[in-house]
């Protein structure tokens, strides 16, 4: 199956989105919304509820049963090309037949009145949906009932809320029987159709956002919402505890929780957990490394893929009919670095897919979480690569020669992160995405005023013999990949430069760069040019390494790149020629 | 004609300003006094703790990760094994602090995750594992705790970096009060040898999907760092 590609990211570069997200995210609807905290749950919900036109609310009290029968998606609408399966499910441990088992509450989020109001804007009152158990099963303990509402993009539909419990166990049951792994063995909270709702409407924009007419705001997504996170919303509302994590499924064109490896790849966000690959960027020798959150990122989509037993995460919730992953499609290291977390996390994703194809699914997925268990908030990829090693090491036969040889062939833990300074357009790129240099202001790290903050990667000319000059052309807007922050005014970059080799970053006693040249090009709009020439270019033609710096609070998107070698220069246009 | 551009981000030019060297605890030579041989001193040090399956990554002069020992330390569980093999071997770390947060046991191997210190300030991204087997034996570690040889002091207080944070999030504009109140953490962020003391400011601006973690330079009070807590 093809991949989507980063479409949803095609937002970031004409405006507007959040963050490109494993999900597909709405141009403009980025707010969230809520889970209500709203302890009072009456157990006659279900009745208040605006019933989805494909579902029948049956007669009579309901009843609990062992093993209750339902229909649900074994993957999702799309690859299941729209048939669900009779499928047994866990039995449910509530006494009115409310969705939840030892491993899962779930919680619908009506679009009603009941919800937690927040207001992080002095003018705009958001409201969350209201967090209820609507679910029931008949009168014969079944939950045959609940099937697909005849608009995806329903609210309150309950059909959700069966796919969630349904994958949620399927989750739990391939961690806790695999791994052993006993960290969710509790009902951890699933919420489902989460939406907010602005008033008034018309202020929606001041979040980033499109309500509708009544100020729902769809928001196409899902989320892993950590315990931490949770105390600080509550202690910052005013709102009642809740001492575990939580996974968090929004409402948009498309309902999230139908798709069932969105699902797992949440649930893998709970199993690693808020200690682990948390740490946004880890200077390193060649600029920044996000390794860490791409990692994270990365790792689970390989755990879906895993689960499912394929290697497409995302048919349903892609745009344009593509999965927004495929981990069968190869990502390799310097080629494939990108910037996004997501995107990036494609390169362990697809090297682990690698791995399991060629070892198989019961060794790889113990090496791997048996590796991951031992990763810390900042590991990088050659941290975890020596880590994963180590593991492989541990089985008999060839299993350690095929996890190097993997390892070797896509690059993962040890490669010059640099690619070719090309022809460049983020819109019409393969993931679509821009390339980022981050800002003073978004780093987290110190210690970057003097020298500017590195970006992500490096880009090398290899320069023939003979060139008169080479002309590097980029254009930029400002603002990172956080929906509304940031964003100002377009600052230039610095363009550092070294020959035959990269430029070398080190940071002890403060950070350091080593370079032959450093200029900052003229900014003409968004766009900077400078035309190298004379002792900046090799005489006898060879490569040289070009790093930007980011001196600015805020983060750069580079859009669009180009690069022209010239035979020779025009009389009126300025050479930089790297003399004193 | 390779040129050095150094930071060291008024290190040289505010030494006053800066809180001091190294913790109390720190026994072993700093880095920045011993950097040529430092790593041959290592190398020689593990060659003494491990066998042929011994296997070392190294990230400049530290040893991030090391694999294949099969060190047994003293103590009655795991935590206290992980305990006695840091201090046992602390030139791993250069003599950097770090105190055990947690341990995770699986299947009979058991994971302790320590985080780096500076004096009662934790040091915020750096933190180890130790990974101890079934029979109490050190089997790996890992680890980006590495001494800090100064850290700025903060010059800020917590109610000027909340204020910061908010600003910055949420704009200029009138803040209700239930805004006015987000969680604070304080601890140090470091960037090789040298640190700053930090506040992180935890600010919701879109409920459940944007909860935004704002890091202010406690010494400038200038924002340093922003991401969004909430993983998709």
């Amino acid at each position: 199956m093809k991949r989507a590609g980063w479409l949803i990211c095609a937002g970031l570069i004409s405006g507007g989105l959040a963050a490109c997200d494993d999900d597909a995210q709405s141009d403009g609807a980025q707010a969230a919304d809520a889970g209500a905290l709203d302890a009072e749950i009456s157990a006659d919900a279900a009745l208040d509820v605006e019933v989805a036109d494909a579902e029948v609310i049956p007669d009579g009290a309901p009843l609990v049963i062992e093993a209750p029968q339902a229909n649900v998606y074994l993957n999702d609408p799309v690859t299941d090309e729209g048939a669900l399966t009779q499928i047994t499910l866990p039995a449910v441990i509530s006494e009115d037949g409310a969705l939840t088992s030892p491993w899962v509450e779930v919680f619908n989020c009506l679009n009603e009145p009941g919800g937690v109001e927040a207001n992080p804007f002095g003018n705009v009152t958001v409201t969350l949906c209201h967090e209820v158990q609507v679910a029931r099963p008949d009168a014969e303990g079944h939950y045959l009932h609940l099937t697909p509402p005849a608009d995806d993009a329903d609210p309150n539909d309950r059909f959700a809320e069966l796919m969630m419990y349904y994958h949620v166990n399927v989750a739990h049951d391939y961690f806790s029987g695999v791994h052993g792994f006993e960290g969710l063995d509790f009902p951890l909270p699933a919420l489902v159709n989460v939406q907010f709702q602005v008033d008034p409407p018309s202020l929606a924009s001041v979040i980033g956002a499109e309500a509708d007419e009544d100020g729902w705001v769809p928001f196409s997504n899902a989320a892993f919402f950590p315990r931490e996170s949770w105390e600080a919303f509550a202690d910052q509302f005013g709102l009642p505890p809740r001492d575990t994590d939580t996974i968090i499924f929004f409402q948009g064109d498309k309902d999230f929780a139908y798709d069932g490896r969105v699902i797992y790849h949440e649930y893998t966000h709970a199993v690693v957990g808020t200690a682990r690959l948390q740490v946004p960027a880890v200077p390193d020798q060649y600029g920044l490394a996000n390794d860490p959150p791409s990692m994270n990122e990365g790792i689970a989509d390989y755990f879906a893929a895993s689960v499912a037993d394929d290697p497409t995460i995302g048919a349903y919730v892609g745009v344009e009919g593509l999965a927004l992953r495929d981990l069968s499609e190869f990502r390799g290291c310097p080629e494939d670095t990108l910037d996004e977390v997501h995107a990036h996390g494609q390169l362990i994703g697809s090297t682990l897919w690698s791995i399991r194809s060629e070892i198989g699914a019961a060794v790889a997925d113990e090496i791997v979480f048996r590796a991951l268990e031992q990763f810390t908030l900042s590991t990088t990829h050659e941290e975890a690569a020596a880590l994963l090693l180590a593991e492989a090491a541990a089985f008999e036969g060839e299993v350690l020669a095929k996890v190097t040889a993997a390892l070797e062939a896509h690059g993962f833990g040890g490669c010059v992160r640099s690619l070719p300074f090309a022809a460049f357009n983020a819109a019409g790129s393969r993931d679509r995405l821009p390339h980022i240099v981050e800002g003073q202001a978004t780093t987290g790290l110190p210690g970057f005023e003097a020298v500017g903050v590195p970006a992500y990667k490096q880009f090398h000319v290899d320069v023939p013999e003979g060139a008169a000059a080479v002309r590097l052309t980029w254009s930029m807007r400002a603002g990172g990949l956080l929906p509304g922050l940031g964003g100002g005014t377009v600052q230039p970059l610095d363009l550092a430069l070294r020959d035959g080799e990269p430029v070398r970053l080190s940071y002890e006693n403060g950070v350091q760069a080593e370079y032959d040249a450093r200029i900052t090009a003229p900014l003409d709009g968004q766009t900077q040019q400078i035309t190298l020439g004379g002792g900046c270019l090799p005489e006898a033609g060879g490569r040289i390494y070009t790093l930007f710096f980011n001196g600015a609070d805020d983060a750069m998107q580079i859009l669009t790149m180009d690069i022209e070698i010239l035979d020779g220069v025009e009389g009126g246009e300025s050479v930089v020629t790297c003399q004193e | 004609m390779t040129r050095i551009a150094s930071a060291i981000h008024a290190a040289l030019t505010a030494c006053a300003a800066f809180i001091g060297v190294a913790q109390a605890q720190e026994s072993a030579p700093r880095t920045t006094q011993t950097p040529p041989s430092r790593r041959a001193t290592l190398e020689a040090h593990l060659q003494a703790l491990g066998g042929e399956s011994l296997r070392v990554h190294w990230s400049g002069e530290q040893p991030t990760v090391i694999t294949g020992l099969a060190i047994q330390a003293p103590g009655a569980d795991a935590m206290a094994q992980a305990g006695a093999f840091l201090e046992a071997n602390a030139l791993l770390t250069a003599g950097a602090t770090l105190v055990p947060l947690e341990a995770s046991t699986r299947r009979g191997r058991t994971v302790v995750r320590l985080g780096q210190m500076y004096g009662e300030l934790p040091v915020l991204d750096r933190e180890a594992t130790v990974t101890v087997d079934e029979a109490g034996q050190i089997i790996a570690f890992h680890s980006q705790a590495a001494p800090l040889q100064a850290v700025k002091r903060a010059l800020i207080t917590p109610e000027e970096a909340r204020e910061a944070a908010l600003r910055y999030v949420l704009g200029e504009g009138p803040v209700r009060p239930e805004a006015a109140a987000p969680t604070i953490r304080r601890g140090v962020a470091a960037v090789g040898n040298l640190g700053v003391e930090i506040f992180e400011v935890e600010v919701v601006r879109q409920p459940l999907a944007a909860h935004i973690v704002v890091r202010v330079d406690g010494h400038s009070g200038r924002v340093i760092g922003v991401r969004n807590r909430v993983v998709r």
